[in-house]
Formats: C-alpha cells, sequence, structure tokens
C-alpha cells in the first residue's frame, strides 16, 4: 500500500510540473529533440533554415543592386528570389503542419501520462485503501468522510489522499520557486560580477 | 559539348517576328504591355504581317479605351468587320465589363430575388465577371472561321488573371454547390411556391458550363503551338520591370512567350545638336543592352520612334515592315 501511497505524491508532483512549466515550452523542447534525429521532418526543417539563410542573403544581395543601372542583375536576383521564396513558403506549409500534428500527438500523450493516469489509477484503486488510521483518532464521521468514496471505512481513500497532497503542492510549490529562483538569483551575479551589479543597479532606476 | 550546339547558344534569337509568322499552328496571339509603349500599333502591323500569310486574320481589341478605331481610321463595333484595304483581315472592339453587364442583366430575366442573391453570391468570386465575359467573347470567336486571332490586350497586367480561373472556380463551385445542397432544396421550395423558374439548379448548371468553357481555353492558351504573348515595351525603366514582372506571371500561367518588342527607340542623325535627344538615346542604350543580356531567349524586335503619328492603313503598312526586317539605324557620332 505504501508504493500507492507514493505513486499518488509523484504523479501529483509530476502533473504539477508540467502544469507550470508550461505545455508549450514542453513541445519546444521535444520538438527541439525530435528534429535533431534523422527523420524525414528534420531534413525538412534543416532545408527550411538552409532556405531563409539562402533568402536572408538574395534579398540583401538585391537591395545592393541597382535596378536601373543594372537591370538584368537585378531581374535574375530576382527571379532565384522569387523562386525561393515560393519553395520556402511550401515548406513551411508542410513543416508547420508536421508541427501540429507533432503538437497534437505529445499533449495526448502529456495527458495520459499525467491527468490521464491520475484519473486511471483513482478509479482503478477507488475499492483500496492507501492507508489504515489508528481506530479512535478521529470519531466516525471523519472516518467516514476519509474514506469517501468507496475505501472501506477506517481508512483513507485514494481520491481523499490525491486532494491532501495537491492542496499541499499548491501550498509549498510556489515556496519552493521562490527559493529556487531566489537562489538563482542570488548565485548569478556572482560570477560576471560587473554585469550582475549594473543589471541590479537598472533594476532600482 | 559540341561546337555546334555551343554555337547556337551564343547567336542570338533574330531581332524579328518571323518567327511568328512562320509557326502556322497559332491561333491565338496576344500583344500586352503597359499602357502607351505602342501595343496597338505593334497589335495592328503584327495583323496586317500576318494577314499576307494566314487566309484570315481576326484583330481583337479587349481594352476599354478603344484605339483600332483610331489606328485604321475606321470605326469597329462589337461585330467583327473588315478593315478597308484587306480582304482577309477584320478587326472588332470588346469591351468585357460592357459584355459582362449584359450577362447579368440576360441572366436577370426570373424575377425572384433568391435567385438573384445565388447570382450575387457567385459574382463575388474574385476575377468571375472578367473571366465570363472573356469566356464569352471567346465562344463566339471559336464559332467564327479565322486562322489567326491577335488580341490587343488592355494595358493593365491581370488581362490573363483568368487563366488561373478554372482552379479558382472549381474551388468556389465546389462551396457553393455544398451550401446549395444544404439549402438549395429549401430555397427551391420558396421559389417554387413562387412560381419562379429554375432558380439554384439552373443558376449552378449556368456557372459548370461557363466553368468547361473557361477549363477548354485555358488548355488552349497553355499550348505554345497554339498561343503565344508577345512583350512590347520601351526602354525605360518602369516598363522594363512591368514587362520582366508580366513575363514571370505568364510562365507562372504556363504561356508561351518568346517575343519582345521594344519600341520607341532613338537614332539621332549624324551630327544632331539635340541635346534631349542624345541624352535619351544614352539612357535608352543603357536598357537595351540590359534588356539583351536579360532575355537572350527572346526575340528582340527594335522599332525606332517616328516622326509621324502612325494612323491609317498605308502608314501602318509602312511601320509593319519593321517587325520582319530589321529597322537599320542612321550612321551614329
Amino acid at each position: 500500500m505504501i508504493s500507492l501511497l507514493i505513486l499518488i505524491v509523484v504523479l501529483t508532483i509530476a502533473t504539477h510540473l508540467v502544469n507550470t512549466l508550461g505545455a508549450t515550452a514542453i513541445n519546444n523542447a521535444l520538438w527541439m529533440i525530435y528534429t535533431s534525429l534523422p527523420t524525414k521532418i528534420s531534413q525538412e526543417v534543416r532545408n527550411q533554415t538552409a532556405l531563409q539563410k539562402e533568402v536572408v542573403k538574395l534579398r540583401a544581395d538585391l537591395r545592393g543592386t541597382s535596378s536601373q543601372d543594372e537591370f538584368a542583375k537585378w531581374a535574375r536576383i530576382r527571379r532565384v528570389l522569387d523562386k525561393k521564396v515560393a519553395d520556402l513558403e511550401k515548406l513551411t506549409g508542410s513543416v508547420n503542419v508536421a508541427r501540429t500534428k507533432f503538437d497534437t500527438k505529445t499533449g495526448f500523450i502529456r495527458w495520459v501520462s499525467t491527468s490521464g493516469a491520475g484519473w486511471a489509477i483513482s478509479l482503478w484503486y477507488c475499492r483500496e485503501p492507501v492507508f489504515w488510521i489508528p481506530e479512535g483518532w478521529v470519531p466516525g464521521y471523519v472516518e467516514w468522510g476519509l474514506s469517501f468514496p468507496k475505501a472501506p471505512i477506517g481508512s483513507v481513500s485514494i481520491q481523499v489522499w490525491t486532494f491532501a497532497v495537491t492542496q499541499v503542492l499548491r501550498v509549498v510549490a510556489p515556496i519552493i520557486g521562490s527559493l529556487v529562483t531566489s537562489v538563482m538569483f542570488m548565485r548569478k551575479p556572482v560570477a560576471p560580477v560587473q554585469a550582475g551589479s549594473g543589471e541590479n543597479g537598472k533594476k532600482e532606476l | 559539348m559540341s561546337s555546334a550546339f555551343v554555337d547556337s547558344d551564343l547567336d542570338p534569337l533574330e531581332p524579328t517576328l518571323q518567327s511568328i509568322l512562320d509557326q502556322k499552328s497559332l491561333r491565338w496571339i496576344f500583344v500586352g504591355g503597359k499602357g502607351g509603349v505602342g501595343k496597338t500599333t505593334t497589335s495592328c502591323s503584327l495583323a496586317i504581317q500576318l494577314a499576307k500569310v494566314r487566309e484570315s486574320v481576326l484583330l481583337i481589341s479587349t481594352d476599354p479605351a478603344h484605339n483600332l478605331s483610331d489606328a485604321f481610321n475606321q470605326k469597329f463595333g462589337k461585330e467583327a468587320r473588315k478593315v478597308e484595304g484587306f480582304d482577309n483581315l477584320s478587326a472588332m472592339e470588346i469591351d468585357p465589363n460592357g459584355s459582362m453587364q449584359e450577362l447579368i442583366e440576360g441572366a436577370e430575366g426570373s424575377q425572384n430575388p433568391l435567385g438573384n442573391m445565388m447570382q450575387d453570391l457567385a459574382f463575388t468570386i474574385p476575377g468571375v465577371d472578367e473571366a465570363m465575359s472573356f469566356a464569352e467573347v471567346l465562344k463566339q470567336v471559336k464559332s467564327l472561321s479565322y486562322s489567326t486571332i491577335v488580341f490587343d490586350t488592355a494595358p493593365t497586367g491581370h488581362t490573363l488573371r483568368f487563366l488561373q480561373f478554372p482552379a479558382v472556380l472549381e474551388k468556389a463551385l465546389s462551396k457553393i454547390s455544398q451550401l446549395s445542397g444544404k439549402f438549395g432544396p429549401m430555397l427551391n421550395g420558396i421559389l417554387g411556391a413562387q412560381g419562379g423558374p429554375g432558380g439554384v439548379d439552373e443558376m449552378m448548371q449556368k456557372m459548370e458550363g461557363m466553368r468547361e468553357v473557361i477549363g477548354e481555353v485555358s488548355k488552349q492558351f497553355k499550348d505554345p503551338d497554339l498561343t503565344t504573348f508577345i512583350c512590347v515595351c520601351i526602354p525605360e525603366f518602369l516598363s522594363l520591370y512591368e514587362t520582366e514582372r508580366m513575363i514571370q506571371e505568364l510562365n507562372n500561367y504556363q504561356i508561351d512567350t518568346h517575343s519582345i518588342v521594344v519600341n520607341q527607340l532613338l537614332f539621332p542623325q549624324k551630327g544632331s545638336t539635340c541635346e534631349q535627344c542624345t541624352a535619351r538615346r544614352r539612357m535608352q542604350k543603357k536598357y537595351l543592352e540590359q534588356i539583351e543580356e536579360l532575355y537572350e531567349d527572346f526575340n528582340v524586335v527594335k522599332c525606332p520612334l517616328l516622326v509621324e503619328e502612325i494612323r491609317g492603313s498605308d502608314k501602318l503598312r509602312n511601320f509593319s515592315g519593321m517587325l520582319v526586317k530589321p529597322y537599320e539605324p542612321p550612321a551614329e557620332d
């Protein structure tokens, strides 16, 4: 039974972390990893980046060429540029489609492994006690409340336990978060002393 | 690479429109360019030259500011009429917008408001008016038997926009037919109660018919054996810029184009003291060089600026010679 107790704690913390870090950040990180793998889509993303660079370079070339004095050269660059821009648009479109699909999939997986798993476990183990409380500690109606909805009387039900963990986390997490950030904030200025002091000065202003 | 190939690669294409006269399969010839560069003069001249080698030639102006009448000093209308002094050359002037109006008015015979609403909806599709009027004209022209038809197009760049049209219309039609599939029975019920004829279905059939005509026309226009486009320009920056854009657009539409007519070239005579002329000549020379460099795979025809207006059959006939026999400029300083 101790495993169920810890499982709930771990799962709740994981869900909370995912929610605070933000789905977008996690998706971005996963996308980075996914596109660095040797897949078809990663090739496309690389092509896209290369094309983008080419387009920027061609634009610069076009600006640097006088359309009035060197029309032929200018028009040639323009033709290439138009073609590349069209290619780029097409590629961006297909990459975006892939990205949307990827986001949907990861979103689903994320949900299943956090909130979904929580739901499933609490449904599955709703009749099991998470742990027992010694007899006579609390009055009978509180015992009934603690075992709500379906766990045997005298035990703590999984729903109540999940609720308790969530509430504690809601209070504790911001404190830990602010501690972590303040520690990081205090450490940061140590390495680049002058930059840090400058930043502080600015903040005060 | 064989030397022969290199040679043919290096040889500039001949600076005349002879290739167009020789290509007997050509049925549609478009002449286009920015306003005021001599499109009408060029198209008239080309039609005159074509009349010499073809059975019958029709010259159509789709420019609302009709210039054919001025060029030939003869009034032309919506019906094809023989040009005076030629046996096998006819001309007509059509107004795309005008024929569109007629089309709408003709279609509005049935007096029910909902039918008109569907029509209004259909006519909001971008480019539908142009395309339908063009299709109407082409249907007329096809029933007449001319071996070659020369179009003097309007100066706006989107004369040929309607060639993309079948694809656009296909999308729009599928949307409308979805709509009429859902609401059609209801609309027809109301219309039927009012006793109006046809309604949504008839409208759809009309649109479908138009789409087929336009689709067939655009297939013909994309065939380089049947259709070509002649770009007319003057050696100035804006004209050149427009020409380049037009050529790229034509490439997008897959319409063949391999001829450029450069008009209004100045050739000051030897010892000329006209300051403006020599300055302008220098500028034109610069752009002419650029044209030759950029369009090495085109027939670039150079026509001089004459000292007189080119009006009337005789002057046009004289001018038209320059399209097949390159103009010999006088000796320069």
